[in-house]
């Protein structure tokens, strides 16, 4: 099942995700980038059907930005994206657990949790999926507030590694994208299988 | 398990002499898995009237933004702040909107009314009012709640009072809930001044 994780460090916030796509016990591929940029300074991890979920919710989020010329506040995306998933909720629901991570120049960097039933709360450090259940003791055991980025990375490193070593459907692959002061990227892949490239015909 | 407990909440509110008391637990859950430590359950509808949500998480914040969305407008067209009567009757009739579709939460109501008397009341989730004149308690560990209350409460009993009262209630009871817990936030209220306090109680 799809690991998502994430947690807010100084002026930072890092999500990680892993990148299998998976239909029963056949792996379609291992680089499936589950982490949509949203705009410049927005990222969103979601795990479920999230295609087009995380895709209606990046072209709204532009469209706000184009309508009003200034960009949506992390708080404020969290909580439309909520707002949508709980006008579905009772007609058409969508499956996806969502994190949003965004750096605001005003509040600094902030993570959102937000459920697929569509409940949403601020959080320093969040987890989705069977690798939840390895991700938040470690976070809880190493996490404290104002951690640098190398310091995040490292916790994420061995969330991974727990992952790995105690996960029977471990996923080989992960992605792991920050958002900061900067704007929001890509910032490593954690790998162990490569997807071989098309053979020459 | 039942979709009331599939977050976990406890909720309790107690009258004492022109003052009244709003206490919750601060733990947010999904089933046996703990997400947060201090999700707020209680919300300030205006200086004099507070509502908490037990039940589910989603639907309280739903319910909650259509209440305060009612109470704005209501605050627009009569330029005042709603009774915690009406209030009550107010979240009774959006309940029973949904009478077959139900909101999944357990609205807990205090206010201090005219003359600053203070009111209480509870409802299940599709709107059945519960006018109590000592105190009110909803959520996961309610029936623990109402042992509690029963035993510990005594009429007329002043702010600080009220304080130790409620918080002992209510601690008592998510200590032995697996569903509820993580601390307590309390909130008295008299006439003159609003105090919140974050209690800590077995952190787990």
């Amino acid at each position: 099942m799809e690991c998502v994780f994430g947690l807010v460090g100084d002026g930072f916030a890092v999500i990680a995700a892993d990148t299998s796509a998976v239909n029963s016990i056949l792996v379609h591929k291992s680089n499936e980038d589950k982490i949509m940029i949203l705009d410049s300074h927005k990222l969103m991890g979601a795990s479920g059907d999230m295609v087009q979920f995380t895709e209606y919710i990046q072209k709204n989020v532009h469209l706000y930005q184009f309508r009003n010329g200034i960009p949506l506040t992390t708080a404020a995306a969290a909580n439309f994206t909520r707002g949508e998933l709980a006008t579905a909720l009772r007609k058409n629901p969508y499956f996806v657990n969502i994190l949003l991570a965004g750096y605001d120049k005003e509040t600094g960097p902030s993570l959102y949790y937000i459920d697929y039933i569509a409940t949403l709360h601020k959080i320093q450090k969040g987890a989705f999926g069977y690798g939840s259940y390895f991700c938040l003791s470690m976070m809880d055991r190493h996490y404290h507030s104002g951690m640098s980025v190398e310091e995040a990375v490292d916790l994420i490193d061995k969330c991974i590694m727990e992952i790995w070593s105690r996960l029977v459907v471990a996923p080989p692959n992960f992605v792991i994208k920050i958002v900061d002061k900067d704007g929001a990227r890509e910032y490593a892949w954690r790998e162990t299988i490569k997807d071989a490239g098309v053979a020459a015909a | 398990m039942s979709i009331f407990e599939y977050n976990g909440s406890s909720l309790v509110a107690m009258v004492g002499k022109n003052c009244f008391a709003i206490a919750s637990d601060r733990r947010l859950g999904v089933q046996l898995q703990t997400i947060a430590t201090d999700f707020q359950r209680i919300s300030k509808i205006h200086d004099k009237l507070y509502i908490g949500l037990a039940g589910l998480a989603t639907d309280a914040q739903t319910l909650y933004q259509r209440l305060v969305f009612r109470h704005k407008l209501y605050q627009l067209r009569e330029e005042r702040n709603m009774k915690p009567e009406t209030f009550a009757s107010v979240v009774s009739a959006l309940l029973y909107e949904k009478r077959f579709g139900p909101y999944f939460c357990q609205p807990v109501i205090a206010g201090l009314g005219d003359d600053d008397k203070p009111f209480i009341c509870t409802m299940d989730s599709i709107g059945a009012k519960e006018l109590a004149k000592d105190f009110v308690v909803g959520g996961t560990s309610s029936e623990s709640l109402y042992g509690a209350c029963e035993s510990m409460y005594k009429p007329d009993m002043g702010p600080d009072e009220l304080f130790e009262t409620i918080s002992q209630a209510l601690l008592a009871s998510i200590d032995r809930d697996c569903l509820s817990g993580w601390g307590a936030h309390v909130f008295v209220v008299t006439p003159t001044e609003i105090k919140e306090r974050t209690l800590k109680g077995r952190m787990d």
